[in-house]
Protein backbone atom coordinates (compact mmCIF):
# COMPACT_ATOMS: atom_id res chain seq x y z
CA UNK A 1 0.00 0.00 0.00
CA UNK A 2 1.36 3.39 -0.83
CA UNK A 3 1.15 6.39 1.41
CA UNK A 4 -0.12 9.24 -0.63
CA UNK A 5 -0.46 12.11 1.81
CA UNK A 6 0.82 13.00 5.23
CA UNK A 7 -2.03 12.76 7.66
CA UNK A 8 -0.45 14.02 10.83
CA UNK A 9 -0.74 17.70 9.96
CA UNK A 10 -4.10 17.15 8.38
CA UNK A 11 -5.47 15.48 11.47
CA UNK A 12 -4.63 18.45 13.61
CA UNK A 13 -6.27 20.83 11.20
CA UNK A 14 -9.30 18.72 10.91
CA UNK A 15 -10.08 18.46 14.52
CA UNK A 16 -10.98 22.09 14.72
CA UNK A 17 -12.72 22.10 11.38
CA UNK A 18 -14.84 19.13 12.23
CA UNK A 19 -16.05 20.81 15.34
CA UNK A 20 -17.37 23.60 13.19
CA UNK A 21 -19.71 21.28 11.36
CA UNK A 22 -23.21 21.66 12.71
CA UNK A 23 -24.15 18.68 14.82
CA UNK A 24 -20.88 16.91 14.22
CA UNK A 25 -20.42 14.70 17.23
CA UNK A 26 -18.00 12.13 15.85
CA UNK A 27 -19.96 9.32 17.44
CA UNK A 28 -19.46 7.02 14.46
CA UNK A 29 -16.86 4.30 14.43
CA UNK A 30 -15.16 2.41 11.68
CA UNK A 31 -14.68 -1.33 11.83
CA UNK A 32 -11.12 -2.24 12.67
CA UNK A 33 -9.17 -5.30 11.68
CA UNK A 34 -8.56 -6.52 15.22
CA UNK A 35 -10.86 -8.59 17.38
CA UNK A 36 -12.97 -6.85 19.98
CA UNK A 37 -13.50 -9.06 23.02
CA UNK A 38 -13.96 -8.19 26.66
CA UNK A 39 -16.36 -5.65 28.07
CA UNK A 40 -18.17 -3.00 26.11
CA UNK A 41 -16.34 0.31 26.45
CA UNK A 42 -18.15 3.07 28.32
CA UNK A 43 -17.48 5.45 25.46
CA UNK A 44 -15.64 5.64 22.17
CA UNK A 45 -15.01 3.00 19.58
CA UNK A 46 -13.97 -0.56 20.20
CA UNK A 47 -11.55 -2.96 18.65
CA UNK A 48 -7.98 -2.55 17.52
CA UNK A 49 -6.01 -2.59 14.35
CA UNK A 50 -6.54 -0.60 11.20
CA UNK A 51 -9.86 0.60 9.72
CA UNK A 52 -11.29 -1.44 6.88
CA UNK A 53 -12.30 0.03 3.54
CA UNK A 54 -13.20 -0.80 -0.05
CA UNK A 55 -10.27 0.17 -2.22
CA UNK A 56 -12.12 0.52 -5.52
CA UNK A 57 -14.25 3.51 -6.32
CA UNK A 58 -17.17 1.16 -6.96
CA UNK A 59 -18.32 -1.92 -5.14
CA UNK A 60 -20.90 -4.35 -6.45
CA UNK A 61 -23.35 -6.68 -4.76
CA UNK A 62 -25.75 -9.37 -5.90
CA UNK A 63 -29.04 -10.60 -4.53
CA UNK A 64 -29.71 -14.32 -4.40
CA UNK A 65 -32.43 -14.82 -7.00
CA UNK A 66 -34.32 -17.18 -4.72
CA UNK A 67 -34.87 -14.19 -2.43
CA UNK A 68 -37.68 -15.12 -0.05
CA UNK A 69 -40.97 -16.97 -0.26
CA UNK A 70 -42.57 -13.88 1.19
CA UNK A 71 -40.61 -11.17 -0.59
CA UNK A 72 -39.90 -11.31 -4.29
CA UNK A 73 -36.48 -10.88 -5.84
CA UNK A 74 -37.60 -7.59 -7.35
CA UNK A 75 -38.82 -6.23 -4.04
CA UNK A 76 -35.70 -7.41 -2.28
CA UNK A 77 -33.48 -5.83 -4.91
CA UNK A 78 -35.39 -2.58 -4.49
CA UNK A 79 -34.97 -2.57 -0.72
CA UNK A 80 -31.30 -3.43 -0.90
CA UNK A 81 -30.76 -0.85 -3.61
CA UNK A 82 -32.41 1.84 -1.53
CA UNK A 83 -30.31 0.88 1.48
CA UNK A 84 -27.04 1.16 -0.38
CA UNK A 85 -28.16 4.31 -2.16
CA UNK A 86 -28.72 5.94 1.19
CA UNK A 87 -25.01 5.49 1.86
CA UNK A 88 -23.56 6.05 -1.58
CA UNK A 89 -25.55 9.22 -2.16
CA UNK A 90 -24.38 10.81 1.05
CA UNK A 91 -23.36 14.42 0.66
CA UNK A 92 -20.11 15.03 2.49
CA UNK A 93 -19.36 18.45 3.94
CA UNK A 94 -16.50 20.13 2.12
CA UNK A 95 -15.01 23.58 2.27
CA UNK A 96 -17.75 25.07 0.14
CA UNK A 97 -20.98 23.15 0.45
CA UNK A 98 -20.99 19.41 -0.02
CA UNK A 99 -19.85 16.72 -2.39
CA UNK A 100 -20.93 13.16 -2.93
CA UNK A 101 -19.15 10.48 -0.93
CA UNK A 102 -16.32 8.78 -2.80
CA UNK A 103 -17.79 5.32 -3.19
CA UNK A 104 -20.44 4.03 -5.52
CA UNK A 105 -22.40 0.84 -4.91
CA UNK A 106 -23.78 -1.12 -7.88
CA UNK A 107 -26.34 -3.89 -8.14
CA UNK A 108 -24.67 -6.58 -10.24
CA UNK A 109 -27.91 -8.48 -10.66
CA UNK A 110 -29.03 -11.81 -9.36
CA UNK A 111 -26.90 -14.81 -8.56
CA UNK A 112 -28.12 -18.37 -8.83
CA UNK A 113 -27.00 -19.38 -5.40
CA UNK A 114 -26.00 -17.70 -2.22
CA UNK A 115 -22.52 -18.46 -1.03
CA UNK A 116 -21.46 -16.65 2.09
CA UNK A 117 -17.75 -16.40 2.63
CA UNK A 118 -14.62 -15.57 0.74
CA UNK A 119 -12.89 -17.60 -1.92
CA UNK A 120 -9.20 -16.76 -1.71
CA UNK A 121 -8.40 -18.51 -4.96
CA UNK A 122 -11.33 -17.83 -7.26
CA UNK A 123 -14.33 -15.72 -8.09
CA UNK A 124 -16.53 -14.33 -5.38
CA UNK A 125 -19.94 -12.88 -4.64
CA UNK A 126 -20.90 -9.99 -2.44
CA UNK A 127 -24.23 -11.62 -1.88
CA UNK A 128 -27.41 -10.69 -0.07
CA UNK A 129 -29.23 -13.87 0.86
CA UNK A 130 -32.35 -14.86 2.77
CA UNK A 131 -31.84 -17.93 4.92
CA UNK A 132 -35.27 -19.49 4.55
CA UNK A 133 -34.92 -23.21 5.07
CA UNK A 134 -32.71 -23.00 8.12
CA UNK A 135 -30.59 -20.57 10.08
CA UNK A 136 -27.13 -22.07 9.89
CA UNK A 137 -25.78 -20.22 12.88
CA UNK A 138 -28.27 -21.62 15.37
CA UNK A 139 -26.79 -22.64 18.68
CA UNK A 140 -27.61 -26.30 18.38
CA UNK A 141 -26.00 -26.58 14.99
CA UNK A 142 -28.96 -28.10 13.22
CA UNK A 143 -30.95 -24.94 12.73
CA UNK A 144 -34.13 -25.50 14.69
CA UNK A 145 -34.77 -21.81 14.86
CA UNK A 146 -33.05 -21.36 18.18
CA UNK A 147 -31.45 -18.09 17.23
CA UNK A 148 -32.01 -14.47 17.97
CA UNK A 149 -30.05 -13.26 14.96
CA UNK A 150 -32.02 -11.41 12.29
CA UNK A 151 -29.26 -10.25 10.02
CA UNK A 152 -25.58 -10.95 9.72
CA UNK A 153 -22.98 -9.30 7.53
CA UNK A 154 -19.65 -10.96 6.89
CA UNK A 155 -16.82 -8.74 5.73
CA UNK A 156 -13.53 -10.27 4.61
CA UNK A 157 -10.51 -8.04 4.57
CA UNK A 158 -6.78 -7.92 4.52
CA UNK A 159 -5.67 -7.97 8.12
CA UNK A 160 -2.65 -5.78 7.51
CA UNK A 161 -4.00 -3.09 5.21
CA UNK A 162 -7.69 -3.19 6.03
CA UNK A 163 -8.71 -3.50 2.40
CA UNK A 164 -12.07 -5.23 2.15
CA UNK A 165 -12.06 -8.22 -0.17
CA UNK A 166 -15.61 -9.44 0.16
CA UNK A 167 -18.85 -8.82 2.02
CA UNK A 168 -22.01 -10.89 2.35
CA UNK A 169 -25.28 -10.22 4.10
CA UNK A 170 -27.60 -12.91 5.49
CA UNK A 171 -31.19 -12.29 6.55
CA UNK A 172 -32.77 -14.79 8.91
CA UNK A 173 -36.25 -15.13 7.44
CA UNK A 174 -36.41 -18.72 8.66
CA UNK A 175 -36.90 -17.74 12.27
CA UNK A 176 -38.45 -14.31 11.88
CA UNK A 177 -40.95 -12.47 9.78
CA UNK A 178 -39.68 -9.35 8.15
CA UNK A 179 -41.83 -6.37 7.24
CA UNK A 180 -41.37 -4.17 4.20
CA UNK A 181 -44.22 -1.71 4.63
CA UNK A 182 -43.90 1.82 5.94
CA UNK A 183 -46.05 0.82 8.87
CA UNK A 184 -44.17 -2.10 10.30
CA UNK A 185 -46.16 -5.30 10.55
CA UNK A 186 -46.71 -5.96 14.28
CA UNK A 187 -45.51 -9.50 13.80
CA UNK A 188 -42.41 -8.55 11.84
CA UNK A 189 -39.20 -6.59 11.81
CA UNK A 190 -38.51 -3.75 9.42
CA UNK A 191 -36.37 -5.19 6.65
CA UNK A 192 -35.29 -1.84 5.16
CA UNK A 193 -33.99 -0.78 8.57
CA UNK A 194 -32.09 -4.03 9.00
CA UNK A 195 -30.57 -3.86 5.54
CA UNK A 196 -29.61 -0.19 5.81
CA UNK A 197 -27.84 -0.87 9.10
CA UNK A 198 -26.11 -3.94 7.68
CA UNK A 199 -25.13 -1.97 4.56
CA UNK A 200 -23.18 0.33 6.85
CA UNK A 201 -21.25 -2.68 8.12
CA UNK A 202 -20.83 -3.88 4.53
CA UNK A 203 -19.11 -0.60 3.76
CA UNK A 204 -16.85 -0.79 6.79
CA UNK A 205 -18.64 1.10 9.52
CA UNK A 206 -19.03 -0.14 13.08
CA UNK A 207 -21.64 0.85 15.64
CA UNK A 208 -22.08 4.47 16.60
CA UNK A 209 -22.77 5.88 20.04
CA UNK A 210 -25.24 8.37 18.56
CA UNK A 211 -28.66 7.09 19.62
CA UNK A 212 -30.29 8.57 16.54
CA UNK A 213 -27.87 7.07 14.05
CA UNK A 214 -28.68 4.18 11.76
CA UNK A 215 -25.47 2.60 13.04
CA UNK A 216 -26.52 2.79 16.69
CA UNK A 217 -26.53 -0.67 18.25
CA UNK A 218 -30.09 -0.71 19.50
CA UNK A 219 -33.45 -0.48 17.85
CA UNK A 220 -37.02 -0.08 19.01
CA UNK A 221 -39.81 -2.29 17.84
CA UNK A 222 -41.87 -0.85 15.01
CA UNK A 223 -39.48 1.93 14.11
CA UNK A 224 -38.42 2.67 10.57
CA UNK A 225 -36.04 5.51 11.31
CA UNK A 226 -32.94 3.41 10.70
CA UNK A 227 -33.86 3.42 7.02
CA UNK A 228 -32.72 7.02 6.91
CA UNK A 229 -29.17 8.12 7.61
CA UNK A 230 -28.45 10.77 10.19
CA UNK A 231 -25.61 13.26 10.17
CA UNK A 232 -23.43 10.98 12.23
CA UNK A 233 -23.85 8.19 9.66
CA UNK A 234 -22.98 10.57 6.84
CA UNK A 235 -19.88 11.79 8.64
CA UNK A 236 -18.91 8.18 9.20
CA UNK A 237 -19.11 7.13 5.57
CA UNK A 238 -17.49 10.38 4.47
CA UNK A 239 -14.59 9.77 6.83
CA UNK A 240 -13.78 6.51 5.06
CA UNK A 241 -14.46 7.48 1.45
CA UNK A 242 -13.52 11.07 0.77
CA UNK A 243 -15.36 12.67 -2.15
CA UNK A 244 -12.22 12.84 -4.27
CA UNK A 245 -11.76 9.09 -4.05
CA UNK A 246 -9.22 9.13 -1.25
CA UNK A 247 -9.48 6.24 1.19
CA UNK A 248 -8.36 6.97 4.72
CA UNK A 249 -6.48 3.92 5.91
CA UNK A 250 -4.57 2.92 8.98
CA UNK A 251 -1.32 3.66 7.23
CA UNK A 252 -2.25 6.98 5.70
CA UNK A 253 -4.37 7.41 2.63
CA UNK A 254 -4.87 5.64 -0.63
CA UNK A 255 -6.40 6.88 -3.85
CA UNK A 256 -9.12 4.87 -5.55
CA UNK A 257 -8.62 4.55 -9.27
CA UNK A 258 -10.68 6.74 -11.56
CA UNK A 259 -12.36 3.75 -13.21
CA UNK A 260 -15.37 2.07 -11.70
CA UNK A 261 -14.92 -1.66 -11.31
CA UNK A 262 -17.64 -3.01 -9.05
CA UNK A 263 -16.84 -6.68 -9.62
CA UNK A 264 -15.93 -8.79 -6.61
CA UNK A 265 -12.32 -9.76 -6.14
CA UNK A 266 -11.19 -12.08 -8.93
CA UNK A 267 -14.51 -11.72 -10.70
CA UNK A 268 -18.15 -12.48 -10.08
CA UNK A 269 -19.24 -16.02 -9.36
CA UNK A 270 -22.92 -16.11 -10.29
CA UNK A 271 -23.43 -19.81 -9.82
CA UNK A 272 -21.30 -21.03 -6.93
CA UNK A 273 -18.38 -22.42 -8.80
CA UNK A 274 -19.66 -22.73 -12.35
CA UNK A 275 -17.59 -20.83 -14.88
CA UNK A 276 -19.12 -17.49 -15.56
CA UNK A 277 -18.06 -14.69 -17.80
CA UNK A 278 -17.20 -11.52 -16.05
CA UNK A 279 -16.94 -8.05 -17.38
CA UNK A 280 -18.10 -4.68 -16.43
CA UNK A 281 -17.20 -1.29 -17.67
CA UNK A 282 -19.50 0.84 -15.66
CA UNK A 283 -18.34 4.40 -15.41
CA UNK A 284 -18.72 6.65 -12.47
CA UNK A 285 -16.78 9.43 -10.90
CA UNK A 286 -18.27 10.74 -7.73
CA UNK A 287 -17.92 14.42 -7.19
CA UNK A 288 -14.65 15.73 -5.97
CA UNK A 289 -14.02 17.72 -2.89
CA UNK A 290 -11.68 20.58 -2.33
CA UNK A 291 -8.69 20.12 -0.07
CA UNK A 292 -10.50 21.51 2.92
CA UNK A 293 -13.21 18.92 2.66
CA UNK A 294 -10.62 16.23 2.37
CA UNK A 295 -8.95 17.52 5.47
CA UNK A 296 -12.18 17.66 7.42
CA UNK A 297 -13.02 14.07 6.71
CA UNK A 298 -9.51 12.94 7.35
CA UNK A 299 -9.48 14.60 10.71
CA UNK A 300 -12.70 12.93 11.68
CA UNK A 301 -11.31 9.51 11.08
CA UNK A 302 -7.91 10.24 12.50
CA UNK A 303 -9.44 11.36 15.75
CA UNK A 304 -11.71 8.37 15.74
CA UNK A 305 -8.77 6.07 15.37
CA UNK A 306 -6.92 7.73 18.19
CA UNK A 307 -9.93 7.46 20.44
CA UNK A 308 -10.26 3.82 19.59
CA UNK A 309 -6.69 2.93 20.29
CA UNK A 310 -6.87 4.27 23.78
CA UNK A 311 -9.44 1.62 24.52
CA UNK A 312 -7.48 -1.26 23.15
CA UNK A 313 -6.32 -4.19 25.10
CA UNK A 314 -4.14 -6.86 23.58
CA UNK A 315 -5.89 -10.10 23.01
CA UNK B 1 -1.14 -10.55 2.37
CA UNK B 2 -2.93 -11.54 5.53
CA UNK B 3 -6.66 -11.14 5.48
CA UNK B 4 -9.39 -11.33 8.02
CA UNK B 5 -13.16 -11.43 8.12
CA UNK B 6 -15.53 -9.42 10.28
CA UNK B 7 -19.21 -9.99 10.78
CA UNK B 8 -21.80 -7.65 12.10
CA UNK B 9 -25.23 -8.64 13.18
CA UNK B 10 -28.74 -7.60 14.06
CA UNK B 11 -30.29 -9.74 16.78
CA UNK B 12 -33.44 -9.83 18.82
CA UNK B 13 -32.83 -9.30 22.51
CA UNK B 14 -33.45 -12.57 24.35
CA UNK B 15 -35.24 -13.17 27.59
CA UNK B 16 -33.44 -14.27 30.74
CA UNK B 17 -35.52 -17.43 30.90
CA UNK B 18 -34.62 -18.25 27.31
CA UNK B 19 -30.94 -18.34 28.21
CA UNK B 20 -31.61 -20.48 31.25
CA UNK B 21 -33.82 -22.88 29.31
CA UNK B 22 -31.46 -23.37 26.41
CA UNK B 23 -28.30 -23.81 28.45
CA UNK B 24 -26.90 -27.14 29.54
CA UNK B 25 -24.66 -25.44 32.03
CA UNK B 26 -23.83 -21.96 33.29
CA UNK B 27 -20.40 -21.07 34.63
CA UNK B 28 -17.84 -18.37 35.17
CA UNK B 29 -14.81 -19.36 33.12
CA UNK B 30 -11.48 -17.95 31.93
CA UNK B 31 -9.81 -18.76 28.58
CA UNK B 32 -6.49 -20.57 28.76
CA UNK B 33 -5.96 -21.92 25.26
CA UNK B 34 -7.31 -21.34 21.77
CA UNK B 35 -7.13 -22.95 18.35
CA UNK B 36 -8.78 -22.01 15.05
CA UNK B 37 -9.54 -24.32 12.13
CA UNK B 38 -11.38 -24.30 8.83
CA UNK B 39 -14.75 -26.02 8.91
CA UNK B 40 -16.76 -26.08 5.72
CA UNK B 41 -15.37 -22.84 4.39
CA UNK B 42 -15.68 -20.98 7.64
CA UNK B 43 -13.13 -20.49 10.35
CA UNK B 44 -14.16 -21.58 13.81
CA UNK B 45 -12.25 -21.23 17.05
CA UNK B 46 -12.10 -23.71 19.89
CA UNK B 47 -11.28 -22.08 23.19
CA UNK B 48 -10.37 -24.06 26.29
CA UNK B 49 -11.62 -22.35 29.43
CA UNK B 50 -10.98 -23.06 33.06
CA UNK B 51 -14.20 -23.16 35.02
CA UNK B 52 -13.71 -20.78 37.90
CA UNK B 53 -17.18 -21.07 39.29
CA UNK B 54 -19.94 -23.49 38.32
CA UNK B 55 -23.27 -21.68 38.53
CA UNK B 56 -25.77 -24.25 37.23
CA UNK B 57 -25.58 -27.63 35.56
CA UNK B 58 -22.45 -29.75 35.19
CA UNK B 59 -19.53 -28.01 33.56
CA UNK B 60 -16.55 -29.89 35.00
CA UNK B 61 -13.24 -28.15 35.57
CA UNK B 62 -12.59 -27.22 31.95
CA UNK B 63 -14.73 -26.69 28.88
CA UNK B 64 -14.01 -26.33 25.18
CA UNK B 65 -16.19 -23.69 23.56
CA UNK B 66 -16.70 -23.42 19.82
CA UNK B 67 -17.24 -19.98 18.30
CA UNK B 68 -17.41 -18.67 14.75
CA UNK B 69 -14.44 -16.70 13.51
CA UNK B 70 -10.73 -16.67 14.22
CA UNK B 71 -7.56 -16.76 12.22
CA UNK B 72 -5.93 -19.52 10.25
CA UNK B 73 -2.69 -18.63 8.56
CA UNK B 74 -3.06 -15.27 6.94
CA UNK B 75 -6.85 -15.38 6.75
CA UNK B 76 -9.12 -14.60 9.63
CA UNK B 77 -12.78 -14.25 10.43
CA UNK B 78 -13.98 -11.98 13.19
CA UNK B 79 -17.66 -12.52 13.82
CA UNK B 80 -19.52 -9.63 15.41
CA UNK B 81 -22.24 -10.87 17.67
CA UNK B 82 -20.21 -13.95 18.49
CA UNK B 83 -18.68 -14.39 21.94
CA UNK B 84 -15.05 -13.35 22.01
CA UNK B 85 -12.52 -14.55 24.53
CA UNK B 86 -9.69 -12.28 25.62
CA UNK B 87 -6.71 -13.63 27.51
CA UNK B 88 -7.36 -13.61 31.22
CA UNK B 89 -10.84 -12.11 30.85
CA UNK B 90 -13.38 -14.11 32.85
CA UNK B 91 -16.95 -14.33 31.66
CA UNK B 92 -20.26 -15.66 32.87
CA UNK B 93 -21.29 -18.08 30.13
CA UNK B 94 -24.52 -19.84 29.21
CA UNK B 95 -23.32 -22.98 27.46
CA UNK B 96 -24.95 -25.70 25.44
CA UNK B 97 -23.22 -28.96 24.54
CA UNK B 98 -23.04 -29.57 20.80
CA UNK B 99 -21.13 -32.68 19.82
CA UNK B 100 -17.78 -32.60 21.58
CA UNK B 101 -17.72 -28.93 22.49
CA UNK B 102 -19.95 -26.29 23.99
CA UNK B 103 -21.45 -23.33 22.17
CA UNK B 104 -22.53 -20.13 23.86
CA UNK B 105 -26.31 -19.87 23.91
CA UNK B 106 -27.54 -17.02 21.71
CA UNK B 107 -24.00 -16.06 20.81
CA UNK B 108 -22.86 -12.79 22.40
CA UNK B 109 -26.05 -12.53 24.42
CA UNK B 110 -24.93 -15.57 26.40
CA UNK B 111 -21.60 -14.07 27.45
CA UNK B 112 -21.16 -11.51 30.25
CA UNK B 113 -17.58 -10.43 30.98
CA UNK B 114 -16.68 -9.76 34.59
CA UNK B 115 -15.06 -6.55 35.71
CA UNK B 116 -14.26 -5.21 39.14
CA UNK B 117 -16.60 -2.45 40.16
CA UNK B 118 -14.43 0.51 41.13
CA UNK B 119 -16.91 1.66 43.76
CA UNK B 120 -17.83 -1.61 45.48
CA UNK B 121 -14.77 -3.67 44.50
CA UNK B 122 -17.14 -6.50 43.65
CA UNK B 123 -16.85 -8.52 40.47
CA UNK B 124 -19.65 -7.34 38.24
CA UNK B 125 -21.17 -8.65 35.02
CA UNK B 126 -21.15 -6.27 32.07
CA UNK B 127 -22.33 -6.24 28.48
CA UNK B 128 -19.91 -7.88 26.07
CA UNK B 129 -18.16 -5.59 23.63
CA UNK B 130 -19.54 -6.94 20.42
CA UNK B 131 -23.07 -8.15 20.94
CA UNK B 132 -24.27 -6.33 17.83
CA UNK B 133 -27.48 -4.44 17.13
CA UNK B 134 -30.22 -5.60 19.49
CA UNK B 135 -33.86 -5.18 18.63
CA UNK B 136 -36.71 -5.40 21.09
CA UNK B 137 -38.46 -8.78 20.92
CA UNK B 138 -41.83 -9.12 19.22
CA UNK B 139 -44.68 -11.30 20.38
CA UNK B 140 -44.23 -15.01 19.81
CA UNK B 141 -46.23 -14.70 16.60
CA UNK B 142 -43.20 -13.08 15.02
CA UNK B 143 -41.37 -16.36 14.85
CA UNK B 144 -42.01 -18.37 11.70
CA UNK B 145 -39.58 -21.21 12.37
CA UNK B 146 -40.59 -24.28 14.36
CA UNK B 147 -41.26 -23.66 18.02
CA UNK B 148 -38.45 -24.98 20.15
CA UNK B 149 -40.08 -24.85 23.57
CA UNK B 150 -43.74 -25.74 23.34
CA UNK B 151 -43.79 -27.07 26.88
CA UNK B 152 -44.89 -24.68 29.59
CA UNK B 153 -42.21 -24.29 32.22
CA UNK B 154 -42.47 -22.89 35.69
CA UNK B 155 -42.10 -19.12 35.62
CA UNK B 156 -39.35 -17.40 37.53
CA UNK B 157 -39.41 -14.00 39.12
CA UNK B 158 -37.83 -12.75 35.91
CA UNK B 159 -40.56 -13.95 33.60
CA UNK B 160 -40.69 -11.81 30.42
CA UNK B 161 -37.61 -9.91 31.51
CA UNK B 162 -34.81 -9.40 29.03
CA UNK B 163 -31.54 -11.10 29.82
CA UNK B 164 -29.67 -7.83 29.58
CA UNK B 165 -31.90 -6.36 32.27
CA UNK B 166 -31.09 -9.19 34.67
CA UNK B 167 -27.48 -9.90 33.84
CA UNK B 168 -25.73 -6.61 33.15
CA UNK B 169 -24.07 -4.36 35.73
CA UNK B 170 -24.81 -6.52 38.75
CA UNK B 171 -22.51 -8.26 41.20
CA UNK B 172 -21.78 -11.73 39.89
CA UNK B 173 -22.75 -13.24 43.24
CA UNK B 174 -26.27 -11.84 42.89
CA UNK B 175 -26.52 -12.91 39.28
CA UNK B 176 -25.32 -16.43 40.09
CA UNK B 177 -27.91 -16.74 42.81
CA UNK B 178 -30.70 -15.67 40.47
CA UNK B 179 -29.54 -18.04 37.75
CA UNK B 180 -29.34 -20.97 40.15
CA UNK B 181 -32.82 -20.23 41.43
CA UNK B 182 -34.26 -19.96 37.93
CA UNK B 183 -32.38 -23.05 36.85
CA UNK B 184 -33.93 -25.12 39.60
CA UNK B 185 -37.42 -24.04 38.62
CA UNK B 186 -37.06 -24.27 34.88
CA UNK B 187 -35.02 -27.42 34.52
CA UNK B 188 -36.99 -29.28 37.16
CA UNK B 189 -40.11 -28.85 35.05
CA UNK B 190 -38.50 -29.64 31.68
Amino acid sequence: MRRSRPIAVAAVALAALTLLLPGAANAFCRTLTGAVGGAEPAAGCQGRGTPIFWKNRCVGYSVDRVASRRISYEQTAQIVGNAFAAWSESACPVDEGSSRVGIDVRDLGEVACGKVGYNAEGENQNVIIFQESSWPHAVDGNATGDSSTLGLTTVTFNKKTGEIYDADMEINSYTFKVSVTDEVNPAGYDLPSIVTHEAGHFLGLAHSSDRNATMYASYNQGETKKRYLKLDDVLGICSAYLPDGTRVTGEGTEQAGAACNPLPRRGLDRSCGATTPSGCSAAGTPGSAGPLGWLVSLGVVALGALATRRKLRPR
Amino acid sequence: MPSRTAQASVSVAVYFETLVDRADTVAVATPIDQSSVWEGGRIVTYTRLKVERPVAGQAGTEVWVRTLGGSVGNIGQNVSGEPQFTDGQSSLLFLRKVDSAFMVVERGQGQYPLVKDSRTAKMTTVRAADVGLLMAPKPQAAAVGPSATPKVLAPTRYANTLAQDVLINRPVDDVARDIAEAWTKRHATK
